[in-house]
């Protein structure tokens, strides 16, 4: 147990390393660089002198290693930098914008667990009725339209048509709305759809039906008999979905002007702050490996047989 | 004796990829109150179809061809799957075949009596979890055995634990399916045991399948044969032993003689 997450925690050490050569790569490569483009928003043709000074103040003239080795230097002294655009802190920068993503990732985090379990018991129980064919169509529409058009329609209809709801930034529970369901709909629908195959499956199993034959209400063989067995495949993709849910945030974020990191990320890369850039992505890194050891342990407290240790190990990688 | 269960000229064919194969041809039992009848057969008989047709969980693929299934003088095979529920449990109880798989497996030993409990006298909560706390130390699992989880239990105790609900759901009619393969002989002779206090204590009249005759011998009240789908002969066990009529129910009469002895 703790010999596992210990494992994932010093695995945790090469993924930042490899995550951040590639990122610090693609930066580097990445034609446009960042003094030209910084200078230019503030002057038409930057003068020369001005360029070359900001190039030397942060650095650029060194080459790509020496540029690598100097800010992991840097990173391993728990200092992320500072931005090549507004010369803040990156930490202070991340640290600022971190709760609107969270609220966000959060809101439409809930939102995916309650709908997709609505959806795949419903799903389920009224297999091949109505109310199953209704959310076969909606998954269909949610998962097969970009989140990008799925926002800006529901900032048309809401926003603009019906005027019910604010249309962007982030002022009250009202503007929480879209993001939220734009972030979190399509994987909603998807889980729904996942979990109602694996109730239909459960069903079958021996132990409900005898669960049924002892005459136990719905409601108790739903929860006592069906749910926990069902949701144990569902927590490994709930917790890979915290991931997915940060990272579709950039787009989210951009569309409706939310102030978080995911936006914060976006303008970074448009820009080549790449001091910005690494931060956000070392950042995503560590809640992505965080989120799965999270499921690791949910995953030990809901099944018992995996606490035994008796070589049963679903969805495990066997480490 | 007045008779709680009565199967009438039942039929069941399955539907499979190579056409349609009779699991129950015409078969008819009846089953008395307070009574043990034992069924036994080769394996494909048609028992655990028998199990299931009565207990209402027939497979998707099987199908009610003819016959009807009288409990209490309703015939309650066509009965919309609503109203058939409310049977199961105190009404029908059956237990299934194969007792690894008929716990669930996330779920504590005495959550699934406790269960069992307010289903059969709607009593909820503490008072479920203590009445089934006493009724598994009866079936003999002690307190330490009760919060474990069913994967952590020999074969015999989950079959014991299968008891305790019945106890605690003190149907009109128990179906058990196979409750002693697998087991050894001294976990066969308990569970035997316990279906023997079961008709004792008159809490329910029971089908007892078995592909074993000798577990019959000890505990059965009346012995009905089933070959090919089709009950051979019904008769009084020690009739059945002495003086088998049916060449079919000669030939397991000699085979349990010659494995056992007379």
């Amino acid at each position: 147990m703790t010999g596992r997450a210990t494992f994932k925690l010093l695995a945790l050490v090469p993924v930042l390393l490899g995550v951040s050569v590639i990122t610090f790569s693609l930066m580097y490569m990445a034609p446009g660089n960042p003094a030209d483009i910084l200078m230019r928003a503030y002057e038409e043709a930057p003068a020369q002198e001005s360029v070359q000074a900001f190039r030397s103040h942060f650095g650029l003239d060194d080459g790509p290693c020496t540029q690598y080795v100097k800010w992991l230097s840097r990173v391993l002294r728990g200092n992320l930098g500072v931005s090549f655009k507004t010369g803040e802190s990156v930490q202070a920068k991340i640290i600022d914008r971190l709760p609107a993503t969270l609220e966000l990732a959060g809101g439409a985090f809930l939102f995916m667990v309650l709908v997709s379990i609505s959806f795949g018991i419903t799903g389920a129980l009224c297999r091949g009725r109505l109310p199953d064919k209704g959310i076969h169509i909606l998954t269909v529409l949610a998962t097969s339209v970009p989140a990008f058009l799925l926002g800006l329609v529901l900032l048309y209809a809401f926003g603009v048509l019906l005027n019910v709801l604010p249309v962007t930034g982030r002022i009250g529970p009202g503007s929480f709305l879209l993001p939220v369901v734009t972030l979190g709909l399509a994987a909603s629908c998807v889980y729904g759809r996942t979990l109602r195959a694996i109730i239909i499956d459960v069903i079958e199993q021996n132990y409900v039906k005898q669960a049924y034959a002892m005459g136990l209400s719905t409601r108790r063989i739903i929860t006592g008999y069906i749910m926990k067995n069902a949701m144990l495949p569902l927590v490994t993709l709930y917790g890979m979905s915290m991931g997915h849910l940060l990272g579709g945030a950039v787009i989210v974020e951009s569309i409706f002007s939310w102030p978080g990191v995911g936006k914060m990320a976006l303008e970074a890369i448009m820009s080549r702050d790449y001091p910005v850039v690494l931060g956000y992505v070392l950042f995503m890194t560590v809640v992505f490996t965080m989120s799965s050891l999270a499921v690791d342990m949910a995953y030990r407290f809901l099944d018992p047989r995996v606490q035994e240790g008796i070589g049963y190990d679903p969805g495990g990688d066997g480490v | 004796m007045t008779t709680i269960l009565e199967a009438r000229s039942l039929s069941v064919h399955y539907q499979t990829p190579v056409g349609a194969v009779k699991a129950l041809d015409h078969a008819s039992f009846s089953l008395g109150e307070g009574e043990i009848l034992g069924m036994v057969g080769h394996s494909g008989s048609g028992k655990t179809t028998a199990a299931c047709v009565i207990g209402g969980f027939l497979e998707k693929n099987g199908r009610v061809e003819n016959g009807e299934v009288l409990f209490r003088g309703e015939n309650i095979l066509f009965l919309p799957w609503r109203r058939r529920r409310r049977i199961l449990g105190k009404g029908i109880f059956l237990i299934m075949q194969n007792s690894a798989s008929a716990l669930n497996p996330t779920r504590r030993v005495i959550a699934h009596v406790a269960d069992a409990c307010s289903s059969g006298e709607a009593i909820m909560g503490r008072k479920a979890v203590s009445k089934a706390c006493a009724l598994l130390e009866r079936v003999g699992i002690g307190k330490d055995k009760q919060t474990l989880f069913p994967f952590q239990l020999s074969g015999g105790t989950k079959q014991r634990v299968l008891i305790a609900m019945a106890l605690a759901l003190r149907p009109a009619v128990l179906i058990a399916d196979e409750p002693t393969a697998g087991l050894d002989a001294i976990n066969q002779a308990t569970v035997l045991d316990l279906f023997g206090t079961l008709k004792e204590e008159s809490v329910a009249s029971v089908i007892l399948i078995t592909h074993d005759l000798r577990v019959l011998t000890a505990i059965a009240d009346r012995i009905a044969v089933m070959y090919r789908g089709a009950l051979v002969e019904t008769s009084n066990t020690a009739d059945i032993i002495s003086k088998p009529v049916h060449r079919h129910t000669q030939e397991l009469v000699n085979a349990m003689k010659t494995i056992h002895g007379s």
